[in-house]
């Protein structure tokens, strides 16, 4: 059954195989397509958990969890990996980048993975690596001569734009962003959610923004408590 | 796979470690190969140098010690034949031909070797290779001398130079015939086997410069002139060694026991290639403790490389995290971590297969001059490939450690490493 929604949960548990305490326990969420969601996620409240389940990178033990329209239950673990690679695109909190790869490979690195983004990142008629250099300027990278440079040279706001850029390239249907903006001042918080949040819209993407600072959701159209939806508590 | 491209910038990002480890394992793989390389040349030296001869016969000591000093010049004979036993040999049934060595004289640090003209017809290397002249001709005249290719080389000789011929082999010698001076007749062509670095006289010059000696110096009442020895029976009373061809193989153990049980004279006859076995029996205890050595110093380079990729693991977690999160399978961050051991250990090969060759390049000339091992640069041979991928499939084997730390820590981890 086809719906409108990227992510549908459903009395979803998980918890470590090591310890038995449940660190998940969601009954039901859904993020219709397109929809930009502020996911407000304090220490604690399985935030990071989640993250790994809509990233196909762990399994729940019971529940269900579909992402655009695939229960991901039910895949095997390389069909996942090959999924997030065809479908997601992620942004750390910190550290996103390779320090061995230039800025320009660092943002190509998804596209390595998947011959999917690699047909839509070019279907413009661009190259991969024009498309690459248009969103970086897009995020407000457009220096020639930044994409030369080391990403360790870089700074914490430049390298957070380089990794949205990543994140977008080959426009994935879904865009997971995990306190994107929590190494950045002020200022650059503002801009960088505005920047992430138009190419997202460009691209028809939806954007699970995960923060615990509260005065960035305003521009979401919709703001969600995780530790309101996740039964487990104190962790 | 479209990991495997990361893996050079990875390794290049960490340019002194990788260096080191590579510089560590091309040490040892030198020392693998080098070890070898001596060992098979070393062997294939010697067993080029002597064919065609059948039997050597000395005074009776060790049978390595006999085919060490009769072809190889190396160390010297305790005793000599004398002419008779000589003579009786030559005409035993089953003799074809007897070729007679008086060792003893050297000029100027090459050894002289008092021989027949017949040891130019007769002597065979590598198998069937006959002696060739480059320059020259053999002994038409008492004072005759003939130069291997080095020595000629080395001491810059021409046909018709004068030599004088020392007493005895030190490299320091007090003791010169210098009132007969010999004149180079001709010089022969490169063989790589000890012949090279010797100057061969005929055995009536050897009598020659010893007629007016007694117990190793000059007797001053009894000098001979130059000329007027030629007037003298110059047949010697004695010569060193004898290389002896049979008219067929199969009496070689016969005509052997023979001379074994000589009545008058205590003989030793071997058979070249049975003595040349004995010979690598012997050193072979050593051969083995040098590439066990070698096989450690192997193991401490890979080990060594293990230690530097696992102590790097930890720093890259967060790395095989970002490589998750696009997509790389943890069988990916397995083969990414594979690919680096076998990159470098393959790179640490290359560059032990470089200093081989290079020190090859450089020392062979000195290894020649001082044990006459001819060492050659060139390919590997299949030993040595055989070898190399040993060392490969141990680095394949070592790689899996580090790459199963990061397999697991790629499926523990997920996406949420804390740093």
């Amino acid at each position: 059954m086809k719906t409108a929604n990227v992510i549908e949960i459903s009395a979803l548990k998980y918890s470590w195989a090591s310890t038995d305490t449940p660190v998940l326990d969601i009954s039901e969420l859904s993020v219709p397509k397109g929809q930009r969601l502020f996911l407000k996620g304090p220490s604690g409240s399985g935030k990071s958990t989640l993250l790994n389940v809509l990233g196909a990178v762990i399994v729940p033990d019971e529940g269900q969890i579909r992402v655009l329209d695939q229960d991901l239950e039910n895949m095997s673990q390389s069909r996942r990996d090959r999924f997030r690679a065809d479908h997601i695109g992620f942004i750390f909190q910190q550290f996103n980048l390779i320090p061995y790869l230039s800025v320009i490979q660092n943002v190509c690195l998804g596209v390595r993975f998947s011959h999917r983004r690699s047909l839509q990142a070019s279907a413009s008629g661009l190259t991969i690596a024009m498309e690459a250099q248009r969103l970086l300027s897009a995020l407000g990278l457009n220096d020639e001569s930044l994409l030369r440079r080391r990403v360790t040279d870089l700074s914490v706001g430049q390298q957070q734009r380089v990794a949205a850029a990543r994140a977008l390239l080959g426009r994935p249907e879904l865009v997971i962003a995990d306190e994107p903006t929590s190494s950045l001042d002020m200022d650059n918080r503002k801009a960088f959610v505005e920047l992430l949040e138009n190419e997202c819209t460009q691209s028809n993407a939806t954007l699970v923004f995960v923060s615990h600072d509260p005065t960035l959701s305003d521009a979401f159209d919709r703001v969600l408590d995780l530790a309101l939806i996740n039964k487990v508590k104190n962790q | 796979m479209k990991v495997i491209a990361l893996v050079f910038s990875s390794l290049l990002n960490r340019k002194f470690t990788t260096g080191l480890t590579v510089f560590t394992i091309g040490l040892s793989v030198f020392l693998l190969l080098g070890v070898e390389r001596v060992r098979t040349e070393t062997r294939h030296g010697f067993t080029n140098a002597i064919s065609a001869t059948d039997l050597i016969v000395g005074a009776r000591s060790g049978s390595v010690q006999l085919l060490l000093y009769s072809i190889f010049h190396i160390g010297n004979a305790t005793n000599n034949i004398s002419y008779d036993s000589y003579q009786y040999i030559t005409n035993m049934r089953g003799v074809d031909w007897v070729i007679p060595l008086s060792l003893g004289d050297s000029h100027r640090g090459f050894r002289v070797v008092g021989t027949t003209d017949e040891f130019f017809d007769r002597y065979k290397y590598s198998r069937e290779r006959p002696l060739e002249f480059i320059h020259g001709a053999p002994f038409t005249d008492i004072y005759h001398a003939v130069l291997g290719a080095e020595a000629a080389a080395q001491l810059g000789y021409q046909v018709g130079d004068p030599l004088v011929v020392a007493h005895g082999t030190g490299s320091v010698n007090v003791l010169k015939h210098e009132d007969k001076p010999f004149s180079v007749s001709g010089i022969l062509g490169r063989t790589g086997t000890p012949l090279d670095r010797a100057v061969f006289i005929p055995l009536e010059g050897i009598t020659a410069i010893h007629i007016d000696w007694s117990q190793g110096v000059p007797v001053p009442s009894q000098v001979v002139d130059a000329e007027s020895v030629r007037e003298l029976e110059l047949m010697p009373e004695s010569v060193t060694t004898l290389l002896v061809g049979l008219t067929s193989k199969v009496h070689a153990f016969k005509v052997q026991r023979l001379v074994n049980e000589f009545p008058s004279e205590p003989l030793l006859a071997i058979i070249p290639g049975i003595a040349l076995q004995e010979l690598w029996r012997v050193m072979s205890v050593a051969e083995k403790a040098l590439i066990g050595i070698s096989v450690m110093v192997i193991l401490v380079g890979l080990a060594g490389m293990m230690t530097a990729i696992l102590t790097s693991l930890n720093e890259r977690r967060r790395e095989i995290a970002i490589l998750r999160s696009v997509g790389a399978r943890p069988v990916d961050i397995f083969s990414l971590l594979m690919a680096e051991s076998i990159v470098l250990v393959v790179a640490g090969i290359a560059w032990g297969v470089c200093i081989l060759h290079l020190l090859i390049v450089l020392f062979a000339p000195m290894l020649q001059q001082s044990w006459g091992i001819v060492i050659k640069a060139g390919m590997l041979s299949s030993k040595e490939w055989y070898m190399i991928l040993n060392i490969i499939g141990l680095a394949i084997v070592i790689g899996i450690v580090p790459g199963y730390r990061a397999y697991r820590y790629s499926l523990n981890d997920g996406l949420s490493v804390r740093t």
